[in-house]
């Protein structure tokens, strides 16, 4: 049993383990210790404590780099994979709108210029270019997911 | 791609230009720098985890999934600052969605008075009784499965990260006097079984 606490100093000696201390703390503690029994007492328990901590050992588990390595890179090609159809469905989406302004902008004076009437330019236009264009547009998206399903890697863990 | 691997393999985190090797790795979501920091930090995550947890059930999925994570938002690490709290927030953020899951402890609400909940776990599971190597680490193994998950996280990453108190306030989203507090509070309650065996 302690003769006699010093909270002050206790609180100090938690300070400094804990970094929440100034360098006058520091050096107060030292000097406090150096001639109190109870203090110096607190501060044993309390390094005996921190080091305590340090005698476990916490290892991964046998296998666990190798499983988390082949999900990481099941992971990345599916996120490569995505990536790569979100390329191809932004050229779908230009595609569709480049489609869209030539049938509006460009389709009657090109039916004028050609002699064609301009009905049937429109749905030329709308069955070889716009409608294929919305077509890729809407599956570019959806192909990822499909893999995904189809080859049983929608889930990782 | 591969060539960030192998110029992190002589000095993983040793300073800051390391970090930034790190982050860059990360950004162009290199494999084999995935690989070199899952080689690095894997034990030290999982001792985190199952500080935080106060089980070791369910932590080798946390780990994965929290590598996972780190390879999907690997852009937001800037490399300004250690990999090491970076990566420990990720995980906390998953331990958080597990323990909500499980509906066990809270580690982000605290302080508040309200007791906080833990899950029962028997002394013969316990992962720290399990873990322990010296008598010391016997002795402190029910104190810690005795506290709260959050004052062991700040024991973890204060005495066995090496974090400054700044960093731990980053890690677990609170003040630093908070912070300070679950210190003490973990010191306490450690420093009492080293006194008790002390006048046994």
């Amino acid at each position: 049993m302690r003769a006699e606490r010093h909270l002050d100093f206790e609180q100090r000696i938690d300070r400094s383990l804990a970094r929440a201390g100034t360098p006058e703390d520091e050096r107060l503690v030292e000097e406090h210790v150096a001639g109190c029994a109870a203090c110096g007492e607190y501060l044993s328990a309390s390094r005996r404590a921190v080091a305590g901590l340090k005698g476990f050992s916490f290892e991964a588990g046998v296998g666990l780099n190798a499983r988390v390595m082949a999900a990481v890179r099941e992971r990345a090609e599916q996120m490569e994979a995505r990536r790569r159809w979100m390329r191809l469905s932004v050229v779908a989406l230009v595609l569709t709108v480049l489609g869209t302004v030539v049938d509006l902008q460009v389709g009657r004076w090109a039916a004028a210029f050609f002699g064609l009437p301009s009905g049937a330019v429109h749905h030329g236009l709308m069955a070889l270019w716009i409608a294929p264009s919305i077509g890729l547009l809407v599956l570019f998206p959806l192909l990822p997911l499909l893999s995904a399903k189809g080859n049983g890697k929608g889930r990782t863990i | 791609m591969y060539g960030y691997g192998m110029a992190l393999a002589n000095a993983v985190n040793r300073d800051t230009g390391d970090t930034r090797e790190i982050a860059r790795g990360l950004r162009d979501r290199d494999v084999a720098v995935l690989q070199m920091l899952v080689e690095e930090y894997q034990d030290r995550l999982v001792r985190y985890l199952v500080y935080v947890l106060g089980r070791r059930d369910g932590v080798d999925d946390l780990v994965q999934e929290t590598w996972l994570r780190v390879m999907e938002r690997g852009k937001s690490y800037d490399g300004r600052s250690r990999f090491e709290p970076w990566l420990f927030t990720v995980a906390r953020h998953l331990a958080i969605d597990f323990l909500r899951r499980r509906r066990e402890v809270s580690l982000d609400a605290e302080d508040d008075g309200r007791p906080v909940v833990m899950a029962p776990v028997s002394q013969a599971m316990s992962p720290f009784a399990l873990a322990a190597r010296t008598e010391d680490a016997e002795r402190l193994a029910a104190a810690l499965q005795g506290l709260q998950a959050i004052t062991r996280e700040a024991l973890v990453l204060r005495f066995m990260e090496d974090m400054s108190l700044q960093e731990i306030a980053a890690v677990v989203n609170a003040p630093v006097p908070t912070v300070a507090a679950r210190i003490y509070r973990g010191l306490a309650a450690l420093r009492s079984q080293m006194e008790e065996r002390h006048e046994s």
